[in-house]
C-alpha cells in the first residue's frame, strides 16, 4: 500500500499533475454551478479535452470536474435553490434557507468547508478500506438493494415537517409513479406513454429536478409578487463582512456532523447504485435524528448542520463511488458510468486487474483527490465573497434569469421542444402543490430510487421463483426492512408512547 | 392538516390522478409470458396505484377536517399575497419561448424571454433591459459555440434557397 501512495505522490507532486487538478476543480465548479448542468454535463463536456492526454493525466482531471462540479451544484443549490445535480437537493433545504436569510456567505463557507472535510476523510478512508470495501459490495445482492432503496423513501418523514408525513409518503409515491413513464427496461413495453414518442425514454431527472425546484421556485417568486420588491432581502446582509465567515463555536457545532456525515457518505458511496443522492438524504435524516437541543435552528430553515451533513456527505460519497469503479470496474452512480467511459476510451480495461495491471492510475487517482479537495477549498473560500453577491441582483432580472438558464439547460440536453412544455407543466403542477404545502423534494428521491427500486425487486422475485420471503431471508435485508418500518411508523411512535403514559396516569 | 383551498383542491387532484394511473396500469400491454409471471411490468404500477389511492384519500378527507390550531400558520398559502395574472403571463412567455426557440433561433429567442419577462416583472429601464439580455444570451452562446454544443439557428432564417428547398423535401 505505502509502495502504490508513495507512487501516486510521484506522479501527482509534478507542475503538470498539479495544473490539471487545478484547472479540472476550477472548470468543476464553474460548469456544475450553472444550473441544469451536474457533473455528469462536466465530465462529458470535458473527456474530448483529455483525449490528447495520457490516461493517467486525463483521470486525474476528470476526477478534479468531478467534485468540482459536485461544489459547484452546491452553490447554485444554496442562492438559488437550483440543485444542478440530485446529490445536491439536500443541501437546498437549509442552505437555501440560510441565504434568504443574508447568510449566504456563512452558508457557502460552510458547504466549503464540508466538503473538503468530507472529500479528505472519504480520501484517507479510501486508501485504508479499498480493497476490502469491494469485498463487502460484492456481497450485497439484489434483495440487500431493494430494501435499502426502500429505506432511503422511508426516511422521507425524516424531511417532512410537522403535519406533513402523510404529504411526504404522497409525495414519494408520486415520484415513483413518474418515474414508471416510458419504456420498462425488462419486458421493453411502453407505460403511460400514451402514444407520445418522446414520452418513450421517460421523463429526464435533470428535467423534473429543475421543474419541481429551479422553476417553481422562480414561478412562486413571480406569483408572490417581485415587483414589490427592488433586491433580494438577504442585500444588507452579504455586504456585512461577518456573515461572510464561520464564528468559532459555528464551527465547532458542525465538526461531529461533518465526521459522522463524511464516514456514512463514503459508505453509502461505495455500494454501487447507492452514491452521493442516498448518501446526502440519509446523512441529513441522521443528523436531523440525532439533533435535540431546543437551542439549535431547526433543520429545513436555516440549520448549519442540517447543510453540513449533506455536504461532506456527498463529497465523501463522490469518493467512496470510485471503489468499486477503480476495484470492480463497476459504476457506482452516473457519473463514475460516464468515467468508467473514459477509462475504456483511454484504451484501460477497467476491473479487479486495474489495481495490478495500472498501479499508476489507481493510485494517482486517489492520491490527487487529497490535493484536488485542498486545491478546491483554496478556490473557494476566497471567491465566496463575489460568488454571494450574485444575491444582490435584484428579483426584476434574477426570476427571468434564473428561467432563461432552467429552459436553456433542458433543452441543450435534449434538443426537444416537448421537454420544454412538458418543463412548464410541471412546474405549474410543482407550484400548485407547494401552496398546498405539499414537500417536493420526497417526490424527486421518488423518482431518481423509482426505476433501480424496480429493477432489485424484479431481480429479487425472480431469483426467489416468485416467492417474496427474501425480504426476510437474508439478515442485511431483514436488517433494512425493520429499519424501514421504524422510519415509517417514526412519526407515530411519539405520539403512542405519550398516549401510553397519559393513559397510564389517568 | 394544512386546511386551504390549494390543499384541499392538490388532495383531490392527487386522488384523481391515483385512480387514473391504476385505469391506465391495466392497460400496460403484455405478452402471454409475462401475465404468467409472479412479477411483471403491471406489478409495480398496481403497487403504487393502491399506495397512492389510500393516501391521496386519507389526505382528502383530513383536508376538509377542521384546522389544527396547532399547526404553523404561516405556511398557509391563502393568507399570503397572489399575482395570477404575473404567473399566468410568465407561463404564456415561456411557451411562448417554446414555440419559437426553433423558428426564431437560440438567440432572438432567448433574448426576447429576457427582455420581455424583465419588463413583465416590472422593470422600466430600457438600458438595463438591453445591456443586461443581450450580453448575457451573447455569452452563454459564445461559451456553448466554443464547447461545440449545436444550437437552433431559426428555420426563418434559412433564406438560402438550396436550404429552403431540403428543408421542404423534409
Amino acid at each position: 500500500m505505502f509502495d502504490g501512495i508513495l507512487l501516486g505522490l510521484e506522479t501527482v507532486l509534478t507542475l503538470n499533475s498539479l495544473m490539471l487538478v487545478f484547472a479540472g476543480c476550477a472548470a468543476g465548479t464553474i460548469i456544475g454551478m450553472l444550473p441544469g448542468l451536474g457533473p455528469i454535463s462536466a465530465i462529458a463536456l470535458m473527456i474530448p479535452v483529455t483525449y490528447g492526454f495520457d490516461p493517467t493525466s486525463g483521470m486525474i482531471l476528470l476526477a478534479g470536474v468531478y467534485y468540482g462540479a459536485i461544489f459547484g451544484g452546491s452553490t447554485s443549490s444554496i442562492l438559488i435553490n437550483a440543485p444542478g445535480v440530485a446529490g445536491t437537493v439536500a443541501t437546498a433545504f437549509d442552505g437555501y434557507p440560510l441565504a434568504q436569510q443574508g447568510k449566504a456567505g456563512k452558508a457557502l463557507a460552510t458547504a466549503a468547508y464540508a466538503s473538503f472535510a468530507g472529500g479528505t476523510i472519504a480520501a484517507v478512508l479510501l486508501v485504508l478500506l479499498a480493497p476490502y470495501m469491494a469485498d463487502l459490495a460484492l456481497g450485497f445482492q439484489s434483495p440487500d438493494y431493494f430494501a435499502l432503496m426502500l429505506l432511503g423513501l422511508c426516511l422521507v418523514t425524516a424531511f417532512a415537517s410537522r403535519g406533513q408525513h402523510l404529504k411526504a409518503l404522497m409525495m414519494t409515491c408520486l415520484g415513483l409513479m413518474l418515474s414508471t413513464v416510458g419504456t420498462d427496461l425488462t419486458a421493453g413495453v411502453q407505460r403511460f406513454t400514451f402514444g407520445q414518442a418522446d414520452l418513450i425514454d421517460g421523463i429526464s431527472f435533470l428535467l423534473l429536478a429543475m421543474a419541481t425546484f429551479a422553476l417553481s421556485e422562480a414561478l412562486m417568486m413571480v406569483f408572490r409578487g417581485v415587483r414589490a420588491e427592488t433586491g433580494t432581502h438577504a442585500s444588507n446582509h452579504l455586504l456585512d463582512k461577518k456573515s461572510l465567515s464561520l464564528e468559532p463555536a459555528e464551527f465547532r457545532s458542525i465538526v461531529p456532523t461533518v465526521s459522522r456525515s463524511s464516514v456514512l457518505g463514503f459508505f453509502i458511496g461505495v455500494l454501487p447504485g447507492a452514491g452521493a443522492t442516498i448518501a446526502s438524504f440519509l446523512a441529513y435524516g441522521a443528523e436531523k435524528n440525532l439533533t435535540t437541543s431546543a437551542n439549535e435552528v431547526s433543520f429545513g430553515s436555516g440549520s448549519l448542520k442540517g447543510l453540513a451533513a449533506p455536504e461532506s456527505a456527498n463529497n465523501a460519497a463522490c469518493t467512496g463511488s470510485f471503489v468499486p469503479l477503480l476495484t470492480l470496474g463497476i459504476p457506482g452512480s452516473g457519473t463514475t458510468a460516464v468515467l468508467l467511459g473514459a477509462l475504456i476510451a483511454y484504451g484501460i480495461q477497467p476491473g479487479p486487474q486495474l489495481y495490478v495491471d495500472e498501479p499508476r492510475i489507481f493510485w494517482s487517482v486517489i492520491v490527487s483527490m487529497y490535493f484536488g479537495n485542498i486545491i478546491l477549498l483554496v478556490l473557494n473560500l476566497p471567491l465566496i465573497p463575489y460568488i454571494a453577491r450574485l444575491l444582490l441582483i435584484p428579483k426584476t432580472y434574477l426570476v427571468p434569469i434564473i428561467i432563461f438558464f432552467s429552459l436553456t439547460g433542458v433543452y441543450l440536453v435534449s434538443f426537444n421542444v416537448f421537454d420544454l412544455y412538458l418543463m412548464i407543466f410541471l412546474a405549474f403542477v410543482a407550484l400548485m402543490l407547494r401552496l398546498g404545502d405539499f414537500p417536493l423534494a420526497p417526490l424527486l428521491l421518488g423518482f431518481i430510487l423509482g426505476g433501480m427500486l424496480e429493477d432489485n425487486l424484479i431481480r429479487a422475485v425472480t431469483l426467489n421463483d416468485g416467492q417474496w420471503h427474501f425480504l426476510w431471508q437474508r439478515g442485511t435485508t431483514l436488517t433494512l426492512m425493520i429499519l424501514c418500518l421504524l422510519a415509517l411508523l417514526s412519526p407515530v411512535i411519539p405520539k403512542l408512547m405519550k398516549y401510553l403514559k397519559t393513559g397510564q396516569h389517568t | 392538516m394544512i386546511n386551504n383551498v390549494y390543499s384541499k383542491s392538490a388532495s383531490l387532484a392527487l386522488l384523481a390522478l391515483a385512480v387514473g394511473y391504476g385505469v391506465f396500469a391495466r392497460e400496460i400491454p403484455l405478452d402471454f409470458w409475462s401475465l404468467e409471471e409472479p412479477i411483471n411490468a403491471r406489478t409495480l404500477p398496481y403497487l403504487l396505484a393502491i399506495t397512492g389511492t389510500i393516501l391521496a384519500l386519507a389526505l382528502s378527507v383530513l383536508s376538509f377536517l377542521p384546522d389544527n390550531a396547532n399547526l404553523p400558520t404561516e405556511k398557509i398559502a391563502s393568507t399570503q399575497s397572489s399575482d395570477w395574472p404575473s404567473l399566468c403571463l410568465m407561463l404564456v412567455l415561456m411557451v411562448a419561448f417554446a414555440i419559437s426557440i426553433e423558428l426564431m433561433g437560440f438567440v432572438l429567442s432567448s433574448i426576447m424571454l429576457l427582455m420581455c419577462g424583465f419588463v413583465l416583472l416590472g422593470s422600466r429601464s430600457p438600458r438595463k433591459i438591453l445591456l443586461i439580455a443581450i450580453p448575457l444570451v451573447l455569452l452563454i452562446w459564445l461559451i456553448l459555440d466554443a464547447l461545440g454544443i449545436y444550437l437552433a439557428e431559426g428555420t426563418m432564417f434559412l433564406t438560402n434557397a438550396l436550404e429552403v428547398r431540403d428543408l421542404n423535401r423534409v
